[in-house]
């Protein structure tokens, strides 16, 4: 059987390097599928959903957060700001923590918040609840 | 001269002194090796950026680019200085704050971004504006490097700076720490052509433009985690050897001082002898 070898890496470290059957991913220009001997490309990733289909047919999700993929002839490699696992969080602690900010960022009289960086952690925390969303949507389609 | 008492007190100073840098020797040590393991599993990405930008620079033209042209209109320029949060690390900081300083009295026009606390401490007394501080502590990531490279960047594409340039110190050996200036931004498309370039049959989605603009501020962006953990790794090389150089001082202290203190204990002594056989002399008499 065919396989591609396939990297993935966050700034701050390599989160995986083996052999997969199958990888789905969010394009800027939206999803695409890629199998082995695929034609070689590069694109830009939106926030979304990475799918992985492992050699013994098992099925991970990553939710991740905008980044760079290469397929080249011998391997897939994925750049990704930040990639969590499902397992790793729950939907409710990201929805509390986005709606906190919210009200935090409505607040505008109190001086001692960072508004900028409130901001940025909410857009963080939205892309990771729309990657979630997409997530459950997808399991009960299964 | 001194008390046996007061000598004995300051051997036993010098003795928790040397106690404590030699903790703190083993403790930089520790953190040094993390540090350099973090430098390691940041270079997958950052390689691969840099190969895929080298790559998509060479037929570009630069002016479509704002960050790969120089704002020449404009004075003002951005300076990124890192240095450490805590200090008893040699001259590592003030090091890095003279070539800051260098650098303020060739462009009076600077603003400063500042990572690390004993930058902050003492740069702010010249009333330049900063841009940012953050603290440069082992929880520094990648969220934090965003907030700082979002901060250059974002003033760089508005015309806000005409360079950026980046004062930080690169880890060698633990032994010397070599202080780095180099420009961030504008990006030199020469310096990255200098890499071997494997030109490659790709296919750009949606093109070459869109990939390469995405990249740049991700190639920024690992530029700065990479110098800040170049940085911290650089700090602890240097608290480690100081810290040894403090031991092995309060050592050769702890030496002197104990000889010092046996030759006062033998004077005492031998004072006594004599006034003792002086005071026999003078009952016999």
């Amino acid at each position: 059987m065919k396989t591609i070898n396939l990297d993935i890496a966050t700034p701050e470290k390599k989160i995986f390097s083996g052999k997969v059957k199958e990888i789905t991913a969010p394009g800027i220009n939206g999803e695409f599928g890629i199998l082995p001997e695929h034609a070689p490309f590069t694109t830009i990733l939106a926030p979304g959903v990475v799918e992985i289909t492992y050699e013994n047919g098992k099925v991970e999700l990553l939710a991740v957060s905008g980044g760079y993929i290469e397929v080249n002839r011998e391997k897939v490699i994925l750049l990704v700001e930040t990639a969590q696992r499902p397992e790793e969080a729950d939907i409710e602690t990201i929805k509390r923590r986005k709606e906190e900010k919210e009200k935090l960022l409505k607040s505008k009289d109190k001086k001692d918040v960072d508004y900028d960086k409130i901001q940025i952690e909410l857009l963080r925390e939205i892309s990771k609840l729309k990657a979630f969303e997409t997530l459950q949507r997808r399991k009960k389609y299964k | 001269m001194a008390t046996l008492r007061a000598i004995r007190k300051r051997i036993k100073s010098a003795k928790n002194i040397q106690q404590i840098t030699r903790a703190m020797k083993l403790v930089a040590a520790a953190k040094l090796k993390k540090a350099q393991e973090r430098i390691l599993s940041a270079r997958t990405y950052a390689d691969k950026i840099k190969e895929v930008i080298a790559e998509l620079i060479i037929n570009v033209e630069e002016k479509e680019y704002p960050l790969l042209c120089e704002n020449t209109e404009i004075k003002k320029e951005a300076l990124i200085l890192i240095t450490s949060d805590k200090g008893l690390c040699g001259s590592f900081n003030s090091n890095l704050i003279k070539e800051a300083i260098y650098k303020l009295r060739q462009c009076e026009d600077l603003n400063f971004i500042l990572i690390g606390k004993k930058g902050y401490d003492y740069l702010k007394k010249f009333g330049k504006e900063i841009d940012m501080f953050k603290y440069n502590d082992k929880k520094i990531d990648w969220y934090d490097v965003e907030e700082i490279g979002n901060v250059v960047l974002n003033g760089y594409i508005k015309k806000k700076y005409k360079k950026v340039n980046i004062i930080y110190s690169e880890f060698q050996s633990s032994l010397q720490q070599k202080i780095k200036k180099e420009i961030l931004l504008p990006v030199k498309a020469e310096e990255l052509l200098k890499e071997k370039i494997v030109k490659r049959d790709f296919i750009y989605e949606p093109d070459e433009k869109v990939v390469l603009n995405a990249l740049l501020e991700r190639y920024i962006k690992s530029i700065l985690l990479r110098t800040i953990l170049e940085s911290q790794s650089a700090e602890h090389g240097v608290r480690m050897v100081s810290m040894e150089m403090a031991t092995n001082n309060a050592g050769d202290m702890i030496k002197n001082l104990t000889l010092l203190a046996n030759k006062t204990r033998q004077a005492a002594i031998t004072k006594e002898i004599l006034e003792i056989v002086g005071g026999a002399e003078a009952i016999k008499g």
